[in-house]
């Protein structure tokens, strides 16, 4: 599996590489203007990083399209792997690209805009008391991201395989929306039913009713247990799935 | 004699085709074998089952006594009839990769073999032509020691010059100990590798034998008999 990571991320670290030249001379670009400084000016430079992951993230797709649609498919699927390696290290890859992005231009954010943010002057209990916070709310992010990846390769992969195998091009975007839309009715049922929090600071558990998967209340962060679990459980199951049909149902 | 190939009952179906229609066929370890018919016979559809990338309708396929699987693409060598090589390798990265897929790929004999066919590693795969490709790729199927290669339309569409140099590199590196099922239908450039020919037909096996008994029973060589089954 190391081995098709390592293809994995040599097929794709120019395009990665690209997005985050253009990200950066953008926000550069955005920077130099400097009429306003945070307002305007860093609502921009946000922008173009949602711009940047947005072209990472159609990339992502169109990548796994092309293995399923295309020629390289033949190469891949031959290859003695197991459908679990493959969309394992395509998922390694993405996140670890979806990583990279994320760290570089946020710090680079940070560097455009020290003097306006001046984290120096910020006080360290606060900083001490938001930093795990908002370390965890990252992590929960990303795995709703991975989650949301997985999903999009089942719908690919359920794309390919319905209706015999023909080649429908826009299908999967067809039944992503209505997985989409089935696990999110399933989250909401989640979270109304199983009302039990944990504050992510102080790691109390308490129940607050008409929450949300996750809640911002009174300066902390709190996270429902039970979507938590239900969110993995959706992200275990899709990569099964979609690994089982990858292996034993696809006809390239 | 020990079977490479193992083949039962095996039917695929489309939506509106049989492409195959219940196929027996047993291919013993160190034979050449042509699979012969014109174009829509099910050739590439039996070759691509056996290859792991379609899934039979029907019926069992096993290679070296197991099912189609992660093992059995580990010893079957396949070649595709069109470009399979990611658009971003160059030469020498096509070569690293098989280099770290196949524990029997021998770097040595790749070298050799892509000088035979004049071709240079640092060339990119989107740069070359028709002729090219079916050179590297094959290039890169027979530099594997596996127990079977699968080649599927080896010279299909190459000038006659290209087409000598493949048919010469099938001839020098094919390794007695390994199994060779070859797809044509331009049978009378190959037929002199097989020792057995099937003959398909519509998803059925029409004819099939000892290539070199073949011709002696029926005092015609195997592009005559093909012409003959098929009506050309």
């Amino acid at each position: 599996m190391g081995k098709y990571i390592k293809y994995e991320i040599k097929g794709s670290y120019r395009f990665v590489l690209g997005v985050l030249a253009l990200v950066l001379i953008l926000m550069t670009g955005i920077y130099l203007k400097g009429f306003d400084r945070l307002g305007i000016i860093g609502g921009l430079a946000g922008l173009a990083i949602v711009i940047g992951y947005i072209a990472e993230i159609y990339y992502i797709m169109d990548s796994f399209r092309k293995e399923l649609y295309e020629d390289r498919g033949y190469l891949t699927f031959t290859l003695p792997l197991s459908g679990k390696q493959i969309i394992a290290s395509k998922l390694v890859v993405s996140t670890l690209w979806i990583l990279v992005i994320g760290f570089v231009t946020m710090g680079y954010f940070l560097i455009l805009f020290r003097k306006d943010i001046n984290i120096g002057q910020l006080e360290i209990g606060l900083l001490e008391e938001f930093l795990p916070q908002m370390i965890y709310y990252g992590i929960y992010m990303l795995v709703l991201g991975i989650n949301t990846l997985i999903l999009i390769y089942l719908s690919m992969a359920l794309g390919r395989v319905t209706i015999r195998n023909k080649k429908l091009g826009g299908l999967w975007f067809l039944i992503f929306i209505v997985l989409s839309t089935f696990v999110q009715i399933g989250y909401n049922y989640v979270y109304q039913t199983f009302p039990h929090y944990l504050n992510l600071s102080s790691f109390n558990l308490i129940n607050i009713d008409n929450g949300a998967g996750l809640t911002i209340s009174s300066g902390s962060i709190y996270m429902n247990l039970a979507t938590a679990i239900y969110t993995i459980l959706i992200g275990i199951v899709s990569f099964f799935t979609t690994s089982y049909l990858v292996e034993n149902k696809i006809d390239i | 004699m020990e079977k490479i190939v193992e083949i039962k009952g095996l039917t695929k179906r489309y939506i509106n085709t049989i492409a195959l229609n219940g196929i027996d066929l047993d291919i013993e370890k160190g034979r050449v074998v042509g699979i012969l018919g014109p174009n829509g016979s099910g050739k590439t559809t039996l070759i691509k089952i056996l290859a792991g990338l379609l899934r039979q309708s029907k019926g069992d396929v096993r290679i070296d006594s197991h099912n189609v699987g992660v093992y059995t693409k580990s010893i079957v060598s396949y070649l595709p009839d069109r470009n399979f090589l990611y658009n971003w390798m160059s030469i020498e990265d096509a070569l690293k990769f098989y280099s770290d897929f196949y524990k029997d790929f021998d770097m040595k004999r790749a070298e050799n073999l892509l000088e035979f066919m004049n071709l240079d590693n640092n060339l990119k795969v989107n740069q070359l032509s028709k002729g090219m490709h079916e050179k590297l790729n094959l290039s890169l199927v027979l530099s594997r020691k596996a127990k079977l290669y699968i080649l599927d339309e080896p010279i299909a569409g190459v000038d006659p010059v290209a087409r000598d140099k493949i048919l010469d590199a099938i001839i020098n590196n094919y390794n007695e100990d390994s199994s060779m099922i070859i797809t044509t239908h331009l049978v009378r450039d190959m037929e002199n590798l097989f020792d057995e020919v099937v003959f398909l037909k519509e998803g059925t096996i029409k004819l099939r034998g000892e290539a070199e008994k073949l011709r002696e029973e029926n005092g015609k060589s195997i592009d005559e008999l093909y012409k003959e089954v098929f009506g050309e």
